[in-house]
C-alpha cells in the first residue's frame, strides 16, 4: 500500500492547490444560521465541483471520477480536505458511502452505471431503514412490499432518514414476506422519492436543526427492476450498507476530527486554561486516541482492500469513534464554560466539530445511536470477534403473561 | 499481519515456551542463540539491523507470556548506543551485548528519577550483569558503568514477581573516558532514542498481555456455567468484553502506526509518538487486567490462577517508563505548541 514519496508528494501539492483555489471563501460564516435552501444550494455546488475534480470519490473504484485509489491516496486526499477544512459533503453523505457501497456490491451492471452516474451528476440518495417500531431491532420492519406482477406496491413508515427531505432516491428495506426468520421476509428496494405517494416531514431536532426525516409510503409503486438482490434476501444488502457506514466513512471523519483538534486548544487559550493540567491530560489523551481512531479505520479499509475484513471489523471502528466523538465534543464543552451554555446559530456542513459546542456534543449522539447504537456494535464485537453466545431468542414476561 | 509478522511471532512463541520453565541464564543462552539481543545492532557490529516494529512484535509475545526476559534491557542499551557518536569504546558495547552480555538497565524515564539524587530505579538486570547503562537526562550524558563496589545496588521486591527490579546508587560511579559513551548535546539523541524505545516496548507488553488475559476471561465466562447458562450468554458482560476488546484493538493499531511513522522517520516527536502509545497501551491493560479479575470470579484471588499477575504486571507497567498522565500533558503540550510553529 506504499506510494513513491514524490508521487504521494506531487498528489498532495495538487488536491492541496485545487482547494485552495476552488474551495468556497467564507463558508463557515455563510453556512452560520443559514437557511437550509442556502445550505442546500451551496452544497450542490461544492459536490460538483468536488466530483469534477475527483475528490469526492477516491473511495470508488477505477473508471469512475478520482476512483481506484489504494488507502494512502485516500489518506492524502481526506488529509488535506480536512487541512483545508473545507465542507463536509453532508448532504451526499448516503449517496457517496452507504447508496454507492450497497450499489458497487449488489447491483447489476445496468443498476450500478444508472444509478452510480446519477449520484455523479448531484442524485441525493437517503436511507429508508429505521421505523418507530424497528430501531436497534432492525429485522422488525413492518413497511409492507406487496409483489403485483412487475412493481412493489409499498406501505409504511420510515425515521430518522438523514436529508430526506431533499432525496431523490431511498435506499428502503421492506418486508416482502411475514414467513420463517424476520431477516428472511425482507427485501430491498431503490425507492424513487419524487414519485407519488411518498411523504416526507422533517423532524425538529435538539440542535434547532432538521437533519432527519420520516418518510410515508401509501401504495408507493416501485418496479421489480429496482430491487438489490433476490427477493428475500435484502437483510445481507442492508448489511453492506451498514458495513460502509460503519468503516468505511471514518476514513475521512478520523482525519476531519485531527484537523479539528487545534479548536479546542484555541478554545484553551481563549479561556486560559492552557496550565491547567486536567484539561492537558485530556487533551493529550484525546489527541492521540484520534491517531488511534485513525489506524483503526486505517487498517479496516486496508483489510477491504485486501479481501479480509472480518464480520465485527466495523463495529469496534464505529464504537471507537463514537466514543472519541463524545470525549472530544465533551471536552470542547467543558472547556468553553458558561458561555458554551449561551445558545448560538449552528454552522451547517461543518462536519461533526464545528466548535459550537453545545450543538457538537448533542450531535455526537447521532454516532452512538444511528448507524446501529453503541450497544448493538457491542453486541456484534462480542458475538462475532469474541464468538461469544447470543442470547436465547425466546422471551416471555415473568409469569408467562407474554 | 504481514507474513513476516505472522512467522517471526510464530517463532517467538515457540521460543518463549520453550525456556518458560528454564533456568534464567540457560533461557537467556538459548534467545541469544536465536538472535534476539543482536535484533536490532547494525550488521557490522554483529547485528540483524531490525527495526523498532520488529521489537513491537518480540515484546508483545513476551507479555502475552509474562516473560521474565531482559530482552528489553539489552535492545535499549543498543538503541541508546546506536544513537551515539561511533567510538572504539561505543562499538565495543555494541558489539558484546548483541552477542548476548547483559546490562543493568532502568526501564524508568531517565526525567523522572534522576533529579532526586543519583539513583536509578526500576533497573532490571542487575543481578546477572557486570555493567549499568547509564542515561541522565539533566546533563544529559550516555555511560556505561561497572556494578563494581562504587555502586550500591539494593533488590526492590515488586508485587510483580514477573519481574526483578533494583535500585542503584550511582553517586560515586566514575563518570570517564572509560565509561562515558555520549555527554552535552551529543548524547540528546540517545536519550531520545532511550525514551522512545522504553515507552515503546512497555506499551507493546501491555499490549501483548491484555490480549492475552481477555481471550483467557472470554474463555473462562464462555466455559462457566450459571443460572443454567454460560455466564458470556448475558449483554451486560459481553457489553464489558465488547469494550475490553475495542480498547485492546485500538492500543495495538495506534502502537503499530506510531512505530511505523518512528520507523520511517526518526525524530524529535518520536518521543511524543511513543508516550501517547504507552498511555493508551498501559491503560488498556490495566482496564483489561481489572476486569479479568472481576470477571474470573473468586478463582481470580487464589494464587494459583494466572489472573493476578496480568494484573500485577499491569500495575506496575504504569509506573514503568513515564506514568500515562504524564506522557498524556506531554502530548498536549507538544501539540500545542506545534500549533503555535
Amino acid at each position: 500500500m506504499t506510494i513513491l514519496p514524490d508521487r504521494a508528494e506531487l498528489l498532495r501539492h495538487d488536491v492541496r492547490v485545487w482547494l485552495a483555489a476552488n474551495m468556497p471563501t467564507n463558508w463557515r460564516a455563510a453556512m452560520t444560521g443559514c437557511s437550509q435552501e442556502r445550505f442546500v444550494a451551496a452544497q450542490r455546488d461544492w459536490f460538483s465541483k468536488m466530483v469534477a475534480a475527483g475528490y469526492a470519490t477516491p473511495h470508488w473504484p477505477a473508471g469512475w471520477p478520482g476512483g481506484g485509489q489504494g488507502l494512502a491516496e485516500q489518506s492524502i486526499i481526506y488529509e488535506e480536505i480536512a487541512r483545508a477544512d473545507a465542507p463536509r459533503l453532508i448532504l451526499y453523505f448516503v449517496s457517496l458511502y452507504h447508496a454507492a457501497s450497497t450499489l458497487l456490491e449488489w447491483a447489476t451492471k445496468e443498476q450500478a452505471t444508472q444509478h452510480l452516474s446519477g449520484i455523479l451528476r448531484g442524485e441525493i440518495w437517503c436511507q429508508g431503514f429505521s421505523e418507530p417500531g424497528a430501531g436497534s431491532d432492525l429485522a422488525a420492519v413492518r413497511t409492507r412490499g406487496e409483489r403485483r406482477g412487475d412493481v412493489y406496491v409499498v406501505t409504511g413508515q420510515k425515521i430518522w432518514s438523514t436529508m430526506a427531505q431533499y432525496a431523490d432516491k431511498c435506499l428502503l428495506l421492506v418486508r416482502t414476506s411475514s414467513e420463517g426468520a424476520k431477516q428472511a421476509g425482507l427485501t430491498f428496494l431503490i425507492m424513487d422519492m419524487k414519485g407519488p405517494n411518498v411523504t416526507v416531514r422533517p423532524i425538529r431536532q435538539i440542535t434547532g436543526d432538521e437533519e432527519f426525516a420520516e418518510i410515508f409510503m401509501d401504495g408507493v409503486v416501485i418496479p421489480v427492476e429496482n430491487r438489490l438482490g433476490e427477493e428475500g434476501g435484502g437483510w445481507g444488502v442492508a448489511q453492506s450498507t451498514l458495513a460502509s457506514e460503519r468503516g468505511l466513512t471514518l476514513m475521512e471523519l478520523g482525519r476531519r476530527m485531527r484537523g479539528g483538534l487545534w479548536r479546542i486548544a484555541s478554545e484553551m487559550v481563549q479561556t486560559g486554561c492552557t496550565e491547567d493540567p486536567l484539561i492537558l491530560r485530556e487533551l493529550g489523551r484525546l489527541r492521540t486516541q484520534i491517531d488511534a481512531l485513525v489506524a483503526l479505520s486505517d487498517g479496516f479499509l486496508k483489510r477491504r482492500i485486501a479481501g479480509e475484513e472480518r464480520a465485527g471489523d466495523a463495529s469496534v471502528v464505529k464504537l471507537y469513534y463514537a466514543r472519541v466523538l463524545r470525549a472530544y465534543t465533551s471536552l470542547g464543552l467543558r472547556i468553553s464554560g458558561l458561555a458554551g451554555q449561551y445558545r448560538e446559530d449552528f454552522t451547517s456542513g461543518g462536519s461533526q466539530e464545528t466548535g459550537n459546542w453545545a450543538v457538537d456534543f448533542m450531535n455526537s449522539y447521532a454516532w452512538s445511536i444511528a448507524g446501529g447504537s453503541d450497544e448493538i456494535q457491542r453486541n456484534i464485537i462480542a458475538e462475532r470477534l469474541l464468538d461469544m453466545p447470543r442470547e436465547p431468542k425466546a422471551w416471555r414476561l415473568a409469569g408467562g403473561a407474554g | 499481519m504481514s507474513i513476516e509478522q505472522t512467522e517471526l511471532c510464530e517463532a517467538a512463541r515457540k521460543l518463549l515456551a520453550d525456556i518458560a520453565t528454564m533456568h534464567p541464564d540457560e533461557a537467556w543462552r538459548r534467545l541469544t542463540a536465536a538472535g534476539w539481543p543482536a535484533l536490532t545492532a547494525p550488521e557490522p557490529l554483529g547485528g540483524l539491523a531490525q527495526n523498532l516494529t520488529a521489537c513491537c512484535w518480540l515484546y508483545m509475545e513476551m507479555g502475552r507470556v509474562l516473560s521474565p526476559a531482559l530482552l528489553p534491557a539489552s535492545l535499549l542499551a543498543i538503541a541508546t548506543l546506536t544513537a551515539c557518536a561511533a567510538s572504539p569504546v561505543r562499538d565495543a558495547w555494541i558489539e558484546r551485548i548483541a552477542g548476548g552480555e547483559r546490562l543493568a538497565v532502568s526501564l524508568r524515564d531517565p526525567s523522572q528519577d534522576f533529579a532526586q539524587g543519583h539513583r536509578l530505579r526500576a533497573v532490571i538486570g542487575a543481578d546477572c550483569a557486570g555493567h549499568a547503562l547509564v542515561v541522565i537526562a539533566g546533563e544529559p550524558l550516555v555511560a556505561v558503568v561497572p556494578l563494581d563496589r562504587d555502586v550500591l545496588c539494593v533488590a526492590r521486591p515488586t508485587w510483580d514477581t514477573t519481574r526483578t527490579l533494583f535500585d542503584l546508587d550511582i553517586s560515586n560511579a566514575h563518570f570517564d573516558t572509560a565509561t562515558v559513551i555520549a555527554r552535552g548535546a551529543a548524547a540528546e539523541a540517545a536519550l531520545d532514542a532511550f525514551s522512545i524505545h522504553l515507552h515503546v516496548a512497555i506499551a507493546a507488553d501491555c499490549v501483548g498481555a491484555a490480549g492475552k488475559i481477555l481471550d483467557e476471561t472470554v474463555t473462562h465466562l464462555k466455559n462457566r456455567r450459571q443460572f443454567d447458562r454460560p455466564l458470556a450468554m448475558f449483554q451486560a458482560l459481553k457489553h464489558r468484553c465488547a469494550d475490553l476488546k475495542t480498547a485492546v484493538v485500538a492500543a495495538e493499531a495506534l502502537l503499530l502506526h506510531y512505530v511505523a511513522d518512528i520507523d520511517a522517520r526518526p525524530c524529535a516527536e518520536g518521543v511524543l509518538l511513543a508516550k501517547g502509545a504507552k498511555s493508551i497501551a498501559s491503560s488498556a491493560f490495566r482496564a483489561i487486567a481489572e476486569d479479568a479479575m472481576q470477571l474470573h470470579g473468586g478463582m481470580a484471588m487464589a494464587v494459583e490462577h494466572p489472573c493476578h499477575l496480568y494484573l500485577k504486571r499491569a500495575l506496575l507497567n504504569e509506573q514503568l517508563a513515564s506514568l500515562g498522565d504524564e506522557c498524556d500533558i506531554a502530548v498536549a503540550r507538544g501539540f500545542i505548541s506545534s500549533l503555535a510553529a
